[in-house]
């Protein structure tokens, strides 16, 4: 009875495999589209403006660049300070991260979820208020005088930002440890316990055992929680501009892109920090983040913790609330600054006032910028969430060659800065380009809503997948076994069960939007299309009015706000999972 | 639903042994059949082909005649019961049983009066407006029961159904289902590693092995005439001994070390050939070797006991044959009527001639 159908089987069998992954394949193939043109091409032209001069490619701008020893000390002091920045974020984070494996104690999931609460306030909102704390005439200063620690009277007080360069640390540092904090915790997570259990049943002391065998284990969640602080602390604009450091490279890239005084020159300079930033991005994630999948087993036995005693607990409490505190310091400090009406040689302001609060809603160009940047995050985010929901469908559910490759295009824009993108809008953009019409000196409306489209991307796919993971694919092939078609099961299996994580991954993402720094900077160069950050910088950087400082905090106070609400949902939305959405 | 399964093959990419490898069979309708095995065998992979969850790599599929081997998992149907239930849990019990209905555009009177009808049946309608979290693993292995059942289909598929339950509801579930699927009348398909399920349940069994079908009978058959060792290990307790054919025809003789064996086996192989004699333990009756045969069967070897172990049910000695060269043999004897016997002692393993299986070799 069957024998007969065994020609017409024959002729279907190629074409099989084929259709059944086919609609996985289209969605793959425009998303390599999209993110080619958006994000490849843009850079592509960054790099190739700098390798031209006079129409000819060579090396002549690059060599200008390295031969140059201003830009050159820029570079080492921009290394530099990343390095720093890693390094006290390591400092940080581990003993927190340490400590949470390992003991536990009152309170410790509300501590462990403040922890991430210095993520949602962006540096460069923070930095507006770290003069007022720890410049000469500062918060620290005075307090320290009050305590007669100090003596104004006798000369210059001590000036705690130096340079600028500390002050951009601590802003960073404080800003970046909670990424190391979420890496650290997932690798200690992932490391069964029967091998420290093994090494202090052979004797090992609780250092030895720390030291010999679960810090050379944690080594892949360090470096992974590590590259993304390193090239985040390596190409901020937003925090050095105003904290006033301006000797860093990525300062000198934007200045030139902002103004008209972009040459061949900067887009060498805009390749040297991609090329940084790209090859510690594949050093963490080929290199070093290979080491996790090998390294995380699963569990033989169960982990002991151990409970802390009432002085254990105080000793975590005054540790993680430190901490905590230390983070959001710079941020009571906006806010102070956004309400305070006189506030000269005080702890706190001695005068309040809601004017300025007012002023954000009553000032036009104020006003404006809200709305622009509610237009540019709104639509931004729903790009973000139909790639990145499409894209991590296609990663984890589908079975189509190169997923991975797609996985790792998906996760470009977490070694392409903001600065770099920018960059190469504007080089796209440029005067003499079929696409100047769409130039920050002219309508950058739809180069700045791809430019945070592209940058979020990883965020969503990371949440999305997530959900995915947690979702039986049973439950999606019992529909389709009782007749759903797939795009049934999606919208009514699939979708229903993964809600929280696009729903968090949306109001994450569009909070993001909101206050992306770098391309908002560099992109949005006519008043009218200023987005919300681009506003607080311009009236954090204005000597026209002696208000604008308190103004550019009262629009920071807002965004906190905004941040402060969109993380919490998330959180109740996520729960644990939360920490998904940061990794690489 | 008549179904039959033509050469279908399954390779992974980057697996060089395929998990099913040119299966053929045909499944009557009305037929409860099971596909038994260790894990990674390939049954379960086999079902999920025959759902149209994954696509052959070879080899066809026909459902009543007609070839469905291209046709997608959601118009195959076929109604899956899957090994963790797969419960939606954003949905409550009714919901879950009226999806098959509502994706078959049923009405909404209709698709209720189905799922409630298939939630009596298994006695879960009390429970309709609950979340499956909020029952219990055999709670909810009925209402995943009765989803499949509400689907309408004329073909039924279990992936280990029982697997998550405890043992005495297991006992009590295979009952119940055997009972469901025989009175429905559709055609299904059981996968299952646990052989008393198969054997218990089963209208035919297909034994499989490395993605291949090794024997398919009715229970009775695979368990008491094996076709290869495998089969008569995985089944239960077996006893082996290696020989040569001596003589062939109706009784079959075999040459061993241990003494020979009469075989009425229904092949005749050739004179001379190897073949493995296989004889279940509880065939076995140790008789005192100074009693002699027992002249109703066919077979008598000398033996010695080598220990003895009281298993309440029954008692279980392991003894050697012959000169010891052969290996040992297990053997069940009912406890009520067993004559002990001690270690050390000589005596007689006694078998029919009917009660051997022959092996390939």
């Amino acid at each position: 009875m069957i024998r007969n159908l065994l020609p017409t089987l024959a002729s279907g069998r190629l074409r099989s495999t084929f259709r059944e992954e086919r609609p996985a394949a289209l969605v793959a193939a425009v998303i390599v589209v999209v993110i080619t043109l958006f994000l490849l091409v843009p850079i592509m032209e960054t790099i190739s403006v700098g390798f031209y001069s006079e129409g000819e490619l060579d090396g002549y701008w690059f060599e200008r660049v390295v031969s140059n020893p201003i830009l050159m000390s820029e570079l080492g002091n921009t290394t530099l300070l990343a390095v720093i920045t890693t390094a006290v974020c390591i400092v940080i984070a581990l003993p927190l991260a340490v400590i949470r494996a390992r003991y536990t104690f009152r309170g410790i999931n509300v501590l462990a979820m403040l922890l991430l609460l210095p993520l949602i306030l962006p540096p460069f909102v923070g930095a507006i208020a770290i003069k007022r704390f720890l410049g000469q005439f500062g918060v620290l200063n005075i307090m320290l005088e009050d305590l007669g620690l100090i003596d104004m009277a006798e000369g210059l007080p001590p000036d705690w930002l130096g340079s600028g360069f500390t002050g951009v640390v601590i802003l960073q540092a404080l800003h970046l440890f909670p990424i190391l904090y979420l890496n650290l915790s997932a690798a200690l997570a992932n490391i069964d316990p029967a091998y420290m259990q093994a090494a202090r049943n052979l004797g090992a002391s609780r250092f030895q055992t720390f030291w010999r065998v679960t810090l050379p284990l944690l080594m892949p969640g360090l470096f992974a929680g590590g590259t993304i602080v390193f090239i985040w602390a390596f190409t901020d604009i937003g925090t050095p501009v105003i904290v006033g450091y301006e000797h860093l490279t990525p300062v000198t890239i934007f200045k030139e892109l902002a103004t008209s005084e972009v040459t061949p020159r900067t887009y060498s300079l805009v390749f040297i920090m991609l090329s940084a930033s790209v090859s510690f991005y594949l050093m963490g994630r080929f290199f070093l983040g290979r080491n996790t999948q090998v390294g995380s087993t699963k569990a033989s036995v169960a982990a002991e913790t151990t409970e802390l005693g009432a002085l254990g607990t105080a000793l975590a409490w005054i540790l993680f609330g430190g901490v905590v505190l230390l983070s959001v310091l710079p941020h009571i400090g906006v806010v102070l600054l956004g309400v305070s009406d006189h506030w000269v040689n005080s702890v706190l302001p001695q005068e309040y006032t809601l004017r300025h609060l007012i002023f954000v809603f009553t000032s036009p160009e104020s006003l404006n910028s809200i709305i622009n940047s509610l237009k540019y995050a709104g639509i931004a985010t729903v790009i973000d969430i139909v790639i990145g929901a499409a894209a991590a469908w296609v990663i984890i559910r589908s079975k189509i060659v190169g997923r991975s490759v797609l996985d790792g295009l998906c996760m470009l824009p977490l070694a392409v800065p903001g600065l770099i993108l920018a960059a190469g809008y504007v080089a796209i953009t440029a005067q003499g380009s079929w696409l100047e019409s769409f130039g920050p000196t002219e309508n950058p409306f739809v180069i700045l809503v791809v430019a945070y489209a592209m940058r979020r991307i990883p965020f969503v796919v990371r949440g999305v997948s997530a959900g995915l993971q947690q979702v039986s694919e049973a439950l999606e092939e019992a529909a389709r076994n009782l007749g759903a078609s797939r795009l049934g099961t999606g919208l009514r299996i699939t979708a229903p069960l993964i809600a929280a994580n696009i729903i968090a991954a949306a109001v994450l993402t569009f909070s993001f939007h909101m206050l992306e720094v770098s391309d908002s900077l560099i992109l949005a160069q006519t008043p009218e299309h200023y987005p919300i950050t681009k506003q607080i910088y311009r009236l954090a950087t204005s000597t026209g009015s002696p208000e604008a400082v308190n103004q550019a905090a009262a629009m920071g106070v807002y965004g906190i706000l905004l941040l402060g609400a969109t993380m919490a949902a998330a959180s109740l939305l996520l729960g644990k999972r939360l920490g998904m959405v940061f990794r690489a | 639903m008549e179904i039959a399964l033509q050469a279908i093959s399954k390779a992974y990419d980057g697996v060089d042994r395929p998990a099913v490898s040119k299966v053929s069979a045909s499944i009557a309708s009305g037929e409860f059949f099971f596909l038994l095995g260790p894990s990674g065998c390939g049954k379960t992979t086999l079902l999920r082909l025959v759902a149209g969850l994954i696509r052959p790599t070879s080899g066809g599929i026909a459902f009543d005649g007609e070839d469905v081997t291209e046709l997608p998992v959601d118009q195959r149907g076929t109604a899956l019961v899957f090994q963790g239930y797969a419960l939606w849990p954003h949905m409550t019990v009714l919901e879950n049983v009226e999806f098959g209905p509502r994706m078959s555009g049923a009405s909404r009177d209709a698709r209720r009066r189905v799922a409630m009808e298939q939630l009596e049946r298994v006695q879960m309608a009390e429970f309709a407006q609950r979340k499956p979290n909020q029952l219990s693993g055999g709670q909810q292995q009925r209402v995943a029961l009765a989803r499949a059942l509400a689907a309408g289909t004329r073909c039924l598929l279990f992936d280990e159904p029982l697997s998550n339950l405890d043992a005495r509801l297991r006992l009590h579930m295979r009952d119940e289902l055997k009972t469901l699927v025989k009175e429905t009348g559709v055609t299904a398909i059981y996968v299952t590693h646990d052989q008393k399920e198969a054997l218990s349940m089963a209208d035919r069994v297909a034994v499989m092995n490395e993605g291949e079908i090794v024997q398919l009978g009715t229970p009775e058959e695979v368990y008491s005439q094996p076709a290869t060792r495998f089969v008569a290990d995985f089944l239960g307790e077996a006893n082996f001994l290696g020989g040569a054919v001596a003589a062939s025809g109706d009784a079959v003789r075999v040459t061993t070390t241990a003494g020979e064996i009469m075989v009425s086996s229904r092949t005749a192989p050739d004179v001379g050939s190897k073949v493995q004699c296989c004889v279940r333990p509880e065939h076995v009756r140790i008789r005192a070797a100074d009693e002699g045969p027992d002249p109703s069967l066919e077979n008598a070897l000398e033996a010695t006991i080598v220990s003895s172990v009281y298993l309440g049910d029954v008692r279980q000695y392991v003894c050697r044959l012959g000169d010891g060269a052969d290996g040992e043999w297990r053997v069940a004897e009912l406890s009520q009527n067993a004559h002990r016997f001690e270690p050390g002692q000589p005596v007689l393993a006694t078998f029919a001639a009917s009660s051997v299986a022959l092996l390939r070799t």
